[in-house]
């Protein structure tokens, strides 16, 4: 191991800001994925002693297990509240939070549409996977219609429960967020059988990287992750990042939805 | 002044954590010269990992790092490049 140590550099490795626990996540999880970014981003602007992570519920709920920064678990929903008030009382501080669609979309909307309607200098994560993920598969304010679900055995319906919820949108309908932008994940197929291409996670480290700077400078930043969820979805690893590419992408269109500090193409 | 650059199939190499590896096969999938392959041994999670090979179906590997960016167990230890 030395002697091969010696002989190669390494170009990527080792991030002093993940503990190195095995993750709880399912095989091929977006969570995983996205983990590495925030920790390859806190490494690269080297804040992680005055990083402070929101522990939100679902999924991301024990990401304080691989994350080598500070953490405050937030009640359902409320981690932008508690954001907000960490960043009140010592704005020398980053804080962030990595929430879920039924977190943020549903039972803690109200305090991420306050939040960016204050412009409260706080990073939001947003991963999207158009279900919920960790209490077993029910619908979420996200599913697309005609969706099977736990809830929705014979798939979403648009008379009863309404289309989904476009998060993004309705973040960058305000005045005051700075950063607002939503990336396609997953690696999604290519015309080529069997091959993927991976710029979800290149231009999602990119957009970490941002959604930092952004908060230093002093704007509210909300980056969502369009995300799968193969288990509850049903379907393979690889079957999984096909239907998103199908569905979830055209219905969650990624993109800049604001930069109002031109931080993009810098 | 010429610049010695490393040649050959073996001037980059990935660093598999195979205890960490859940078998997800992104990392297969995404490698552009196929130097990734789960094997059918069993880690102690009860997975098959992936192991790395110099030659590719396609290729030698490029050190381009995609592996490195979509694991999602951090099982892509180490992407490293050969001294000159």
């Amino acid at each position: 191991m030395s002697a091969a140590a010696e002989v190669y550099v390494p170009k990527l490795g080792a991030l002093t800001a993940l503990t190195g626990t095995p993750t709880h996540y399912c095989a091929g999880c977006e969570h995983g994925t996205l983990t590495r970014l925030i920790a390859k981003a806190i490494d690269e602007l080297e804040i992680r002693e005055r990083t402070v992570m929101v522990s939100s519920v679902g999924c991301s709920v024990l990401a304080h297990e691989y994350l080598n920064v500070d953490a405050v678990q937030a009640p359902h929903g409320r981690a932008p509240a508690v954001m907000a008030g960490i960043k009140r009382v010592r704005p020398d501080l980053l804080t962030f939070a990595v929430q879920g669609d039924g977190d943020a979309a549903s039972i803690g909307l109200l305090e991420l549409l306050y939040a960016a309607n204050r412009g409260e200098p706080i990073t939001v994560f947003l991963v999207n996977n158009a279900i919920y993920g960790m209490t077993g598969g029910q619908m979420a304010p996200t599913t697309p219609i005609g969706m099977v679900t736990t809830t929705s055995p014979s798939g979403r319906d648009a008379t009863s429960t309404g289309p989904p919820i476009d998060a993004t949108r309705l973040v960058a309908g305000f005045e005051r967020p700075a950063y607002v932008k939503r990336v396609f994940l997953p690696i999604a197929p290519t015309p080529i059988p069997r091959v993927y291409n991976a710029r979800g996670a290149l231009e999602g480290a990119a957009s970490v990287r941002h959604a930092f700077e952004v908060q230093e400078r002093g704007g509210f930043a909300f980056v969502e992750f369009v995300s799968t969820c193969s288990v509850n979805w049903k379907l393979g690893i690889l079957d999984a990042k096909r239907y998103a590419a199908d569905v979830l992408r055209p219905l969650f269109p990624p993109g800049v939805y604001r930069d109002r500090f031109g931080v993009e193409g810098r | 002044m010429t610049l010695e650059r490393p040649s050959g199939p073996d001037r980059f190499r990935v660093v598999v954590d195979a205890e960490r590896c859940k078998g997800c096969e992104l990392c297969v999938v995404v490698c552009p010269p196929r130097n990734l392959r789960l094997t059918r041994a069993f880690n102690r999670g009860g997975y098959h990992p992936v192991e790395f090979s110099f030659h590719g179906e396609r290729g030698d590997c490029t050190g381009c790092g995609l592996c490195y960016w979509v694991c999602p167990d951090f099982a892509i230890a180490e992407v490293g490049a050969r001294r000159p």
